[in-house]
């Protein structure tokens, strides 16, 4: 030994159990803070790469603007890149093929810095008769690299262009079946006249500079209008850069947010290690007697403290990671095309230095507190034989109200205020921290929809939403093994109806058995099995203005002569847009056609399963012919699950970690209070004490703290979730706050149950011990 | 009236080389009322015998008896009920519950029988160890003498078959030390309470009616002394 801190190895050895215990705990706030930080952290790169997927990778776009002011803006240092994207304005029409093709113009820089799509096959346009098109148009088109095709407008004579490449197709234009194609600027400029051009000058501006700032400065600077300045919200929402008032509210949710979690890491530590050196003033005595000044006795304990950080940061940090590589496989694995890019082992610098902050910081600040405490050890507790293993205490419990063993459970709790205000605000924070996350879960489930089970893959679509999809193709459509249901809608827009003496207009849709049992989870009133048989019975779809009712009967004039109708059932929610004054009216096939004489579909939808391929779809398109509009949903549904796995991942990730992290530190607490007073419980036992007894002290100690931190964690964390919910959801989409007693009952049970059975783990450690050895014990 | 019978008492620690015999076949009788005292050197056993008596530790073979009651045959949790009951502790290092006062850690054993103490008798305790005046004080309040008073209080309440004290005065100065000798001899005078004490001071055994000697792990009867 050279040093007197050369003892702290070797007092480490000595209190092995209860050093494991401080380095437990410290483990458990660091893999808070990182994982909560980290998956923070990978959702938002998730999100920021939705978002360059759904719009691209620009920050702001001007129009308006000459080539003198763009070239002074791509010359600001705050620009990383920029360039025109040039399309052609709402007059003109261009087609290939006979079909409609929507043709813009964009240099290969800004094509590759900032466009959602990449280049999937051959290379981008360097020539003026160059050009690249969607995916969908290789198979729609039926053409490949090298072919050359002729576009044609209604106006000039037609252009023959040579196809050098292929890009992804967006969700959009699958969802539109339209076909688009890309020139280099000057390409698009040469063929299309200028007064058929829209110019729009793009600009990816540096992540680490103030957009808003930058944009209102360019913006000031060159006399620019609102109008002529656009900017991608969802990219800069998602980079923090967004000036959208509920953007910043939603910022400002982060920030709580950080902080509850900082917050709850902070005390875990401060706890476990007030406990640890309580615990140890005889030993502090003991060295002030042997001459350690107060300063020696500090520095021991701080430089103590950053020891269990050497063993408890890695660890912490370690299981953080490793947590957020598993989250991150899940991604990729539920949304494959999605989330690709992510990187399998995705470092979160962000997760990573907040790990090691809250670590270093909090060890060293709550080191603070407890070694100014074993600094004030009097070196006479060390020989006087007083010096207790517990803190001091103040006052008697109460054996008058309670058993003594529940009366002294409840006063180990509550005789030391420090103690006591750590453990239930650890306790507390706990119950704060999942409230607080649990009000993003609402957020996400009004932010972003699920797909719904009804959402089709393909949807084949009247052009002139009248009923002219042949009834014949439901039939054959149900032949192919690739489709998974199949089913079709028939609408009457605008009929006029009678209903209690008013005149009133419906659009009336026809269901069948598949759309009527989804129906069912929306029905408030009525029956839905009624329409579904009975001839003459319909379904109407509730609107705050409405005044259908079940019971109602509806006088329809129809090109068919005038019927009859009654409500049987009232859905609360139908997935067709309403316009004001007309009351949407399902009914079945058979009733539709009773009623409209219409035979043919306005709609029909299918899903597909899971091994179809692009073949298969084409397969679909040439069979439901070319009379009709075809919508392929797929990309866009895999946009709605990838989106909605994303968040939900990492929502619920938040949840389960921070429901263990509850687990694990309400366990870890109780196993420390229990080694704490150990010599007691021993003494004790000789007395007398059952063991029956000595577990129900201990779980009244526990319940205390579970008890109290459950009631001030409802107290802090309601008002909180309030707040939070207010801001994110409130304000957005009008919903008011309730008490989320759901998310409330979950966390209170796994305290109290954690608490309850943290209880036995001490409790056979001291069964299994003898009498002698409890009391004998350090 | 015999109270305490120890049959052929043996505790072994460790195994092969170091295998230590902390009692080696301990035989002895206690009659009601007698005040023995066990004394031997450091590590001579004298803990060990004591704690196996009061069924804090198992022996390794032998038997204790308690009024004819086989103290091992009993399971774990009856054993501890029956500790409660009728034997009486008194540790060198006091053993009191800080979060206790000195009448609530007299009547402790009587509280974790879930039992109402009965008053008089303990203002007669707390009267006979001079405690009246501090009956709610807490342990962190008192005197190394005073706390041990409390804990021979406690050991006393229950009117137990036998108390056994370890090194009662370790812990005390000389003055105090006598105090709680007198008053162990006093309780046993008045209450014929059966007391076994385990002292390393040969002084304190002139009080004593018996002095029993432990040396490495044998028990040697030196009979009485007390004049």
């Amino acid at each position: 030994m050279k040093s007197y801190l050369d003892l702290i190895p070797i007092s480490a050895k000595v209190h092995k159990k209860q050093n494991r215990m401080t380095i437990i705990c410290i483990v458990l706030a660091v893999f808070l803070v990182t994982a909560i930080f980290s998956m923070a952290d990978m959702e938002m790169r998730s999100q920021k790469l939705q978002a360059i997927k759904g719009s691209g990778n620009w920050h702001v776009m001007f129009n308006g603007i000459d080539e003198q002011t763009a070239a002074m803006i791509a010359a600001r240092p705050e620009v990383k890149a920029s360039g025109w994207y040039t399309y052609l304005s709402e007059k003109a029409e261009y087609t290939v093929s006979g079909k409609s093709v929507s043709v813009a113009g964009v240099d290969k820089n800004v094509f590759e810095a900032m466009s959602p799509t990449k280049i999937t096959e051959g290379i981008y346009p360097t020539k003026k008769n160059e050009v690249v098109l969607a995916e969908n148009a290789k198979s729609g088109l039926g053409i490949k690299v090298g072919d050359t095709i002729t576009l044609e407008d209604s106006g000039s004579k037609p252009v023959l262009l040579s196809v050098v490449g292929f890009t992804q197709g967006t969700s959009k234009l699958l969802k539109q079946d339209a076909y688009a194609m890309l020139f280099t600027t000057e390409g698009f400029c040469s063929i299309v006249p200028k007064d058929l051009r829209t110019s729009e000058y793009m600009v990816q501006l540096s992540e680490h500079c103030n957009m808003q700032k930058v944009i209102a400065d360019i913006a000031q600077k060159y006399q620019l209008t609102d109008k002529q300045v656009l900017q991608n919200g969802n990219l800069l929402g998602v980079l923090g850069q967004s000036n959208n008032s509920y953007m910043l509210q939603l910022y400002s949710v982060a920030a709580i947010l950080f902080i509850v979690v900082l917050l709850a890491g902070i005390l875990m530590i401060a706890s476990s290690l007030n406990s640890n050196v309580m615990q140890r003033t005889e030993f502090f005595g003991m060295m002030r007697c042997l001459g350690a000044t107060k300063k020696q006795i500090m520095r021991f304990v701080r430089l103590e403290g950053l020891q269990w950080c050497k063993t408890a940061i890695p660890l912490g940090l370690g299981i953080g990671i490793v947590v957020v590589w598993v989250l991150c496989a899940v991604l990729r694995a539920l949304a494959p095309g999605y989330f690709a890019e992510m990187p399998t082992f995705a470092i979160s610098l962000i997760g990573i230095l907040s790990g090691i902050a809250v670590g270093i910081f909090t060890v060293l600040l709550a080191a603070k507190a407890p070694a100014k405490k074993a600094a004030r050890v009097s070196p006479l507790s060390a020989v006087s034989g007083n010096a207790s293993s517990v803190q001091p205490v103040r006052t008697a419990a109460n054996t008058t109200i309670f058993k003594i063993d529940t009366a002294l459970g409840i006063h180990h709790a509550t005789s030391s205020k420090k103690n006591f205000l750590l453990m239930v605000g650890s306790f507390s924070l706990s119950i704060i921290l999942f409230l607080c996350f649990s009000a993003t879960v609402d957020f996400m489930h009004h932010g972003i929809k699920p797909l719904k089970p009804w959402a089709p893959d393909i949807s084949i679509i009247s052009p002139y939403n009248t009923c002219s999809v042949p009834s014949s193709l439901i039939e054959k459509l149900k032949d192919n093994t690739k489709v998974k249901r199949v089913f079709g809608r028939m609408f009457a827009y605008n009929i006029p109806v009678k209903v209690n003496g008013q005149d009133r207009v419906i659009n009336l849709i026809s269901y069948e058995d598949y759309q009527f049992s989804w129906a069912k989870g929306s029905l408030i009133n009525g029956s839905i099995d009624d329409v579904r048989q009975k001839d003459d019975q319909v379904l109407a779809t509730y609107n705050f203005e409405s005044s259908l009712h079940v019971g109602d009967t509806l006088k329809l004039s129809t090109g068919n002569g005038k019927k009859e109708v009654t409500v049987a059932g009232l859905l609360s929610y139908s997935p067709f847009d309403q316009m004001k004054g007309v009351e949407t009216v399902i009914c079945s096939e058979a009733t539709f056609r009773k009623l409209t004489g219409k035979t043919n579909y306005t709609v029909v939808d299918i899903q597909l399963l899971n091994n179809a391929t692009d073949d298969d779809v084409n397969a679909i398109r040439s069979l439901a012919g070319s009379n009709i509009k075809f919508s392929d949903c797929r990309e866009d549904n895999r946009e709605a699950i990838g989106a909605f796995y994303s968040m939900a991942l990492f929502i619920y990730g938040f949840l389960v970690v921070i429901a263990l992290i509850t687990i694990f530190n309400i366990i870890n607490s109780v196993s420390m209070s229990v080694s704490a007073r150990i010599k007691q419980y021993g003494a004790m036992r000789a007395i007398g004490m059952s063991n029956k007894q000595l577990v129900k002290m201990v779980k009244s100690e526990t319940i205390m703290y579970s008890a109290v931190g459950s009631i001030v964690g409802c107290i802090v964390g309601l008002p909180l979730h309030k707040l939070l919910f207010k801001e994110m959801i409130t304000s957005y989409w009008g919903d008011p706050w309730q008490i989320p007693l759901g998310a409330l009952g979950v966390i209170v049970a796994i305290v109290i149950i954690s608490s309850i059975f943290a209880v036995h783990g001490p409790a056979k450690r001291i069964y299994n011990m003898s009498i002698v050895d409890t009391i004998n014990a350090q | 009236m015999e109270i305490l019978k120890v049959e052929k008492l043996c505790k072994t620690y460790g195994k092969g080389e170091t295998q230590v015999n902390a009692l080696k076949d301990v035989s002895f009788t206690m009659q009601k009322g007698e005040f023995a005292a066990v004394v031997g050197e450091s590590g001579s056993g004298k803990s060990t015998l004591l704690n196996c008596i009061g069924g804090l530790d198992n022996p390794t073979s032998g038997k204790v008896f308690l009024e004819g009651k086989d103290l091992f045959s009993m399971k774990e949790e009856n054993r501890t009920v029956f500790r409660r009951r009728n034997i009486g502790f008194v540790f060198q290092s006091f053993q009191l519950v800080p979060e206790l006062t000195v009448e609530q850690n007299i009547i402790f054993p009587i509280l974790l029988d879930y039992q109402k103490p009965d008053p008089a008798l303990v203002n007669e305790v707390l009267h006979v160890l001079g405690l009246s005046e501090r009956k709610n004080h807490l342990p962190s309040q008192l005197s190394g003498g005073q706390q041990q008073r409390v804990a021979i209080g406690r050991a006393l309440i229950t009117k137990p078959m036998l108390i056994l004290a370890d090194e009662p005065t370790g812990n005390l100065d000389s003055k105090n030390s006598q105090d709680v000798i007198d008053l162990l001899v006093k309780a046993s005078r008045r209450y014929q309470q059966t007391i076994l004490m385990i002292t390393h001071n040969l002084n304190l055994t002139s009080s004593v009616d018996r002095v029993l000697r432990v040396t490495d792990g044998a028990l040697t009867d030196l009979g009485g002394v007390r004049e």
